[in-house]
């Protein structure tokens, strides 16, 4: 069973992706704000996918991302982000610092498991 | 002396006015008589004073030249002045009552916020249980077609016992019909001996009669005859035995042929059952056959029916938690509200300075998530024109993969 970890600092996000990734077959850990998020991201070595939010305390969701990328023992671990956010130049600064994916809030449940599971696939 | 206590001593004393005329008191006459050089230096102090007052009389009708310009100039200007004051005061008003609806708009904000994550929560919580125990149901009726299911330990049971009763009923039926040929061939034997013994019986009447001839040439031969009627007496003898044992034959022979056939009769009538009793078994088996691949079917369909209604119960879940996902764009939405509102609260003192350079000046900051002030987009910061060239900004819902 693949493990996916979920990035959020709302309780219902974290609920809602994880109920649909585990319908859907995956194992959920998931992390409060991108502190967390880095630091449980490092301790584990059987991660498949991480799902981030963008706008979190202490660090936020690009940021951690930029971090786990830069070199680190994560930089092939497929990020996607999820997020209220819609503007194009923070979808081009995600991309750019390596996100594979980016969704908007509120999402569709069955978009969110079939790019988990395209990400993943391999 | 004022002008007006002179003018007035003078009338009194006697000074001759225009109209009035001397004063008859001759006494005050001559009290108040004034010297010929008091009185010029009376008229010179009044013309003096009255230079003094003509001096302040242009004064003021300047002041009042300049205050009729004034009045002009505030008449063209006055409404705006009035409504700038009337504005800072309403302002000032304003804000007061503003910032009250704001703090407490604030608040009801965040309680909202609360109380629709904790129902969002709590309606999650119910959609993942009601998904679980649909899984759950699933996999315990997968378990029953398992149970039942072709190659399953009660089909295989069925399956064995079946093969196993047949085995019997036809073991049986052929040692049956091996007992009825048995009966026949022992019945055909039987009547053969029978004959036999028949046969046998003739020979030994024909024995005595031969013996009793022989007896009978035997005394007529005298002496010479009594070896031959020895063997005579001999052959009677054996005759005899004979005829006995044939007797003793004829009667179990007789007895065969009364039991046999009843033995065969009953051999039939067991054969009859049996035959009757393997179709029934063969009916019954059928019909065992029959409801064994009905309930198969059955519990299939059942469990073809469940893996459908399970599937729709994902489907519909993922949509659920699809709509409840409106909770968290809902709030930061909302977050934004005492925001937008500060921002607003804000510009207030900024433009009753230009007005009042003293307004009050304080700053309403709203409660909001702290993301330690490296929020990427911020209220505070200007909206990015986009590019003419810029692509539009990604829409709710909306999936990109890179």
């Amino acid at each position: 069973m693949k493990k996916v970890m979920v990035v959020d600092d709302s309780a219902t996000v974290r609920q809602q992706v994880g109920a649909a990734l585990a319908q859907a077959g995956f194992e959920v850990v998931e992390a409060v704000d991108g502190v967390d998020g880095a630091e449980k991201i490092e301790a584990m070595t059987d991660l498949a996918l991480v799902v981030c939010d963008v706008n979190m305390p202490r660090l936020n969701g690009i940021e951690m991302l930029e971090r786990i990328k830069g070199g680190g023992k994560r930089a092939q671990l497929p990020v996607v982000m999820l997020t209220t956010e819609g503007q194009p130049e923070l979808i081009q600064r995600a991309k750019k610092a390596g996100a594979k994916g980016w969704i908007v809030k509120p999402f569709k449940a069955h978009l969110l498991v079939a790019a988990a599971k395209k990400l993943t696939a391999s | 002396m004022s002008i007006v206590s002179f003018t007035e001593a003078a009338l009194e004393g006697g000074v001759v006015s225009e109209s009035e005329p001397v004063c008859d008191d001759r006494d005050r006459q001559e009290e108040s008589a004034v010297s010929q050089d008091e009185y010029s230096e009376r008229i010179a102090e009044l013309e003096e004073a009255l230079t003094l007052a003509q001096g302040r009389e242009a004064e003021l009708l300047e002041d009042n030249n300049r205050l009729l310009r004034e009045i002009e100039v505030l008449k063209e200007a006055g409404p705006v002045a009035r409504d700038e004051v009337e504005i800072a005061s309403m302002a000032n008003l304003l804000r007061g009552h503003a910032l009250t609806a704001f703090e407490a708009l604030e608040h009801r904000v965040h309680s909202a916020a609360d109380v629709s994550e904790k129902a969002v929560l709590e309606v999650g919580e119910c959609v993942t249980s009601i998904v679980d125990d649909a899984r759950k149901q699933l996999v315990e009726t997968q378990r029953v077609q398992d149970e039942v299911g072709q190659g399953s330990a009660f089909s295989q049971a069925i399956d064995a016992h079946t093969h196993a009763v047949r085995s019997f009923v036809a073991t049986v039926t052929k040692q049956l019909n091996e007992q009825r040929q048995s009966a026949k061939l022992a019945l055909r034997s039987t009547e053969q001996v029978a004959k036999a013994g028949s046969q046998i019986d003739e020979i030994a009447q024909e024995s005595r009669i031969l013996n009793l001839n022989a007896r009978i040439e035997a005394a007529h031969l005298g002496d010479a005859g009594k070896a031959f009627a020895v063997i005579a007496g001999e052959m009677g003898k054996l005759s005899g035995s004979i005829a006995s044992a044939n007797n003793m034959i004829g009667d179990l022979t007789e007895t065969l042929l009364r039991e046999l056939p009843r033995f065969l009769e009953q051999v039939e009538q067991i054969l009859d059952l049996q035959h009757k009793f393997g179709e029934e078994l063969a009916h019954g088996l059928a019909e065992l056959g029959e409801a064994e691949a009905h309930l198969r079917l059955t519990v299939g369909e059942s469990v073809e029916l469940g893996q459908e209604r399970v599937d729709n119960i994902l489907r519909t879940s993922q949509e659920a938690l699809s709509a409840l996902s409106f909770q968290d764009p809902m709030k930061q939405h909302l977050d934004q509200i005492p925001v937008q509102g500060a921002l607003l609260l804000n510009t207030v003192p900024e433009m009753l300075k230009t007005i009042d350079p003293n307004a009050e000046g304080h700053v309403y900051r709203p409660f909001v998530d702290d993301y330690g002030g490296k929020s990427l987009l911020t209220p505070e910061e200007p909206v990015v024109e986009q590019e003419e060239d810029g692509e539009d900004a990604a829409e709710a819902g909306e999936l990109l993969l890179f």
